[in-house]
């Protein structure tokens, strides 16, 4: 008896390998590709954690929370002030004591009116203590809440907080107060807030897959604008190619975090296009000035001078890096934009480290969590070799990074991105401020301005002295380079989106085209 | 041996010589310096010309010439799969040498030793120790040793047990040879041939090992990427560059393609002498 044998030709080996690949990659994005039209698929970078207002600050969970919840007030893009959201007016009637007044028409998702009790129910579970909220400290300067009636919120601060109305809007990671209700609140558990969360926004949530998907459908009761889409799913792919072939393929209508090297091939496709916002994250090469080398300023500024950020940016991010001369995103109310940044000028690096021998720097290095940075260090690393330092970089994985960012054993300098979304520069004060937890900063006059930049209630006044701060950090070299990224997304040209908060992906902004 | 395979196994021979001379020569022999970077022409196509010149391979994410650093990655490639090779025949061949002269209690020892070993992931174990302390040439040379040292000693082990059976051995018992004698006069180079062969198979394992450890990031660190280290960096631009993954790729490929092709000769030589024995 012959056996009859299948020999596969090398090429259908390869075709089978490819499909096998193609199906396995599939089966890791979204699943529900056979979607209406009226449903928005969007892949995150990045997982969701919870879906808590009180108890999270994590990019993936905002971006889902603020479409089933909603804030007192939102921001203009293009001015950074303050507007009305759920708050149809806010007034500072003394220096500690703010009053908003609200809408009379908003209701909660299962139909409850919307009233003063349920605002100042969830600004008291975030300075609660005991919840350990991650917007604690920007809200820890509330003393008391009065609700003269349904539709007043009086806010009583123990100090002047000039911010208080910043952290009434939606955009800036920790710091946040959404509105949640309190008849539900108090008669669910934690748990059950965090699995079934409802608020008063445009979008409800329908279904949540843990670690896979997130539905949520349109809340024909919204107060506002309803949005285009009558559904959004979001689904999470943190690997780069995967994501990007996802949009191409058509499995998922929009994706965030294109990588550069990317967008040309999304540009080409027929269905896909990219859209970006210029003020992503602004990333800051921070210098450890709590000990050798960097606390001397000689070798801080010829650090800084030893860089050729422009072209190092310029080539790496095109146009979508843009190199700042402060370390704050260009629509802070209180920008600087005269301040330029460090020129490059290696001779007066070399002459500023003559005579010693090459400067040892340990460094950790992240890979993959910043546009381009990986490449950005290497650049940097040649850089520094050449004017007398000697950088030993390793590789690190970000999460144990970022742990070792927050008890300051990260090295001599590493890069590290902020969003400064809520337009305001006392968000420097996380990282250049010497009593922050996790600054590795330390100059007396940045710490008195900084405290007085938090105690003026004045506007005019407060850009006065944060414009003074920017100087001090301009001429002390506290930050070695700054540059802001743009927030890159993918989307299909189905869709209509204009990005206009960086990192923070909207939603109900989204429009559907006509066909 | 047909005619054609004989022009395989020369061009074999070539390719590899060629990759000891750039091993030894590295920086001497490179068209540009492999570390310099040149932001202003960053990932020009093979054969494109840049301000300072025509580059082959083409140029990578910052502007260094891909064939210098492809000549550069053979020093790490080569040497560190060479040494770790080395030292796991040593520590496998003693070990396999005492277990199978002495039998009982030891092999018992030396065989589970490998079968736990054997079982065992070896690049989570390498990724995790490497991962824990830092990486140095010294350390990912411990670890491939590590994870190359069973087949030595196995084989070892299994030869010795043979040979000690054998009545030239006896012969060397009654003139009251000691027992070092025995394994190191008389057995090893019984077992030599073997283990020869078996060190060019772990020769190209061992440059697979290395180039997964680069490939996440805890390869021997050096100025300018291993040909690991250049797979993994290429990887963002796969669909832009290509050139950026595939010669890096291919290096590694003909590398241990040859050195297997000669692994292979090599055992066909040894075969023949033992079969005399």
């Amino acid at each position: 008896m012959v056996a009859i044998v299948y020999q596969p030709s090398r090429r259908t080996v390869l075709k089978s390998s490819f499909a096998g690949a193609a199906l396995w990659s599939i089966g890791s994005s979204s699943q529900a590709s056979a979607a209406g039209p009226k449903t928005i698929r969007i892949a995150m970078s990045a997982g969701l954690d919870r879906l808590d207002p009180v108890r999270t600050a994590n990019g993936p969970d905002l971006a889902v929370i603020s479409e089933i919840y909603e804030t007192l007030l939102q921001l203009d893009p293009k001015t950074g002030q303050l507007l009305p959201n759920l708050a149809v007016s806010y007034e500072v009637k003394e220096p500690t004591l703010w009053e908003f007044k609200l809408r009379r028409d908003v209701l909660f998702h299962d139909g409850s009116k919307l009233t003063a009790a349920d605002v100042k129910y969830s600004i008291e579970l975030i300075i609660d203590p005991a919840n350990h909220s991650p917007h604690f400290t920007q809200l820890a300067s509330v003393e008391k809440i009065d609700t003269p009636d349904d539709y007043t919120v009086q806010i009583r601060t123990k100090t002047p907080d000039p911010l208080l109305g910043r952290r009434m809007q939606p955009i800036g990671g920790t710091g946040r107060v959404f509105i949640v209700s309190k008849a539900y609140g108090t008669s669910h558990s934690p748990q059950e807030v965090n699995d079934q969360p409802m608020g008063t926004g445009p979008y409800r949530l329908t279904a949540w897959r843990k670690g896979q998907s997130v539905t949520l459908t349109r809340n024909t009761g919204y107060w506002g604008r309803m949005p285009d889409a009558e559904e959004g799913i979001f689904t999470f792919i943190p690997e780069n190619g995967t994501r990007v072939n996802a949009l191409l393929r058509g499995e998922v209508d929009v994706i965030q975090r294109v990588p550069i090297p990317d967008v040309a091939r999304i540009e080409k496709s027929p269905d896909a296009q990219v859209v970006s916002d210029p003020h992503g994250l602004v990333h800051t090469m921070l210098l450890n000035m709590l000990e050798p080398p960097f606390d001397d300023i000689n070798v801080r500024k010829a650090f800084a001078h030893a860089l050729d950020t422009k072209t190092i940016i310029g080539s790496l991010l095109g146009k979508y890096g843009r190199v700042l001369g402060v370390p704050m995103g260009p629509t802070v109310v209180q920008y600087d934009a005269s301040i330029a940044p460090y020129a490059y000028d290696p001779d007066q690096s070399r002459k500023l480290l003559a005579g010693r021998a090459p400067i040892e720097l340990k460094t950790y290095t992240s890979d993959g969590r910043y546009v381009d940075d990986r490449e950005i260090y290497q650049a940097v690393n040649a850089q520094l070799n050449a004017v007398g330092f000697k950088v030993a970089p390793q590789q690190m994985e970000w999460g144990r990074l970022i742990a070792m960012m927050s008890n300051r054993t990260a090295g001599p300098f590493f890069i590290i991105g902020w969003d400064f979304g809520e337009d305001d520069a006392s968000k420097m004060n996380s990282f250049l401020m010497s009593t922050s937890s996790i600054s590795i900063t330390k100059d007396a006059d940045y710490d008195r301005l900084a405290l007085a930049g938090n105690a003026e209630m004045n506007p005019a006044a407060r850009t006065n002295i944060w414009k003074q701060a920017q100087q001090v950090i301009h001429d002390h070299y506290l930050v070695g380079a700054v540059w802001e990224a743009a927030s890159i997304y993918g989307v299909s040209k189905k869709l209509e989106y204009t990005p206009q908060f960086g990192e923070n992906l909207d939603l109900a902004s989204i429009k559907l085209r006509a066909k | 041996m047909s005619r054609a395979y004989v022009f395989v196994v020369w061009a074999a021979g070539v390719i590899l010589a060629g990759m000891i001379v750039a091993a030894l020569l590295g920086p001497t022999i490179t068209p540009y310096d492999a570390a310099a970077q040149n932001l202003l022409s960053r990932l020009l196509p093979p054969g494109a010309s840049g301000p300072d010149g025509r580059h082959w391979f083409g140029t990578d994410a910052l502007g260094r010439d891909i064939l210098s650093l492809i000549i550069m990655g053979a020093r790490p490639a080569l040497f560190v799969s060479a040494a770790a090779a080395a030292i796991a025949a040593l520590v496998g061949v003693l070990a396999g040498m005492i277990a199978g002269f002495r039998g009982g209690r030891f092999g018992d020892v030396l065989l589970s030793l490998t079968n736990i070993q054997l079982a065992f992931p070896f690049f989570l174990l390498a990724v995790t120790v490497v991962g824990i302390l830092r990486p140095s040439t010294s350390l990912v040379i411990a670890v491939i040793a590590l994870g190359s040292w069973v087949p030595f000693a196995r084989v070892t082990y299994a030869d010795t047990q043979q040979l000690r059976e054998l009545e030239f051995i006896e012969a060397v018992r009654v003139m009251r040879g000691s027992n070092i004698r025995i394994l190191f006069r008389h057995i090893l180079p019984n077992v030599l041939p073997n283990i020869v062969v078996l060190s060019t198979f772990a020769i190209g394992t061992a440059i697979v090992m290395e180039s997964g450890l680069s490939f996440v990031g805890l390869g021997v660190p050096s100025e300018t990427p291993t040909w690991g280290r250049m797979l993994s960096e290429g990887r963002d631009y796969m669909d832009s560059a290509w050139w950026l993954t595939v010669f890096p790729g291919a290096a590694i490929l003909l590398l241990v393609l040859v050195i297997n092709v000669i692994g292979e000769q090599l055992r066909d030589y040894a075969d023949p002498r033992i079969q005399a024995q």
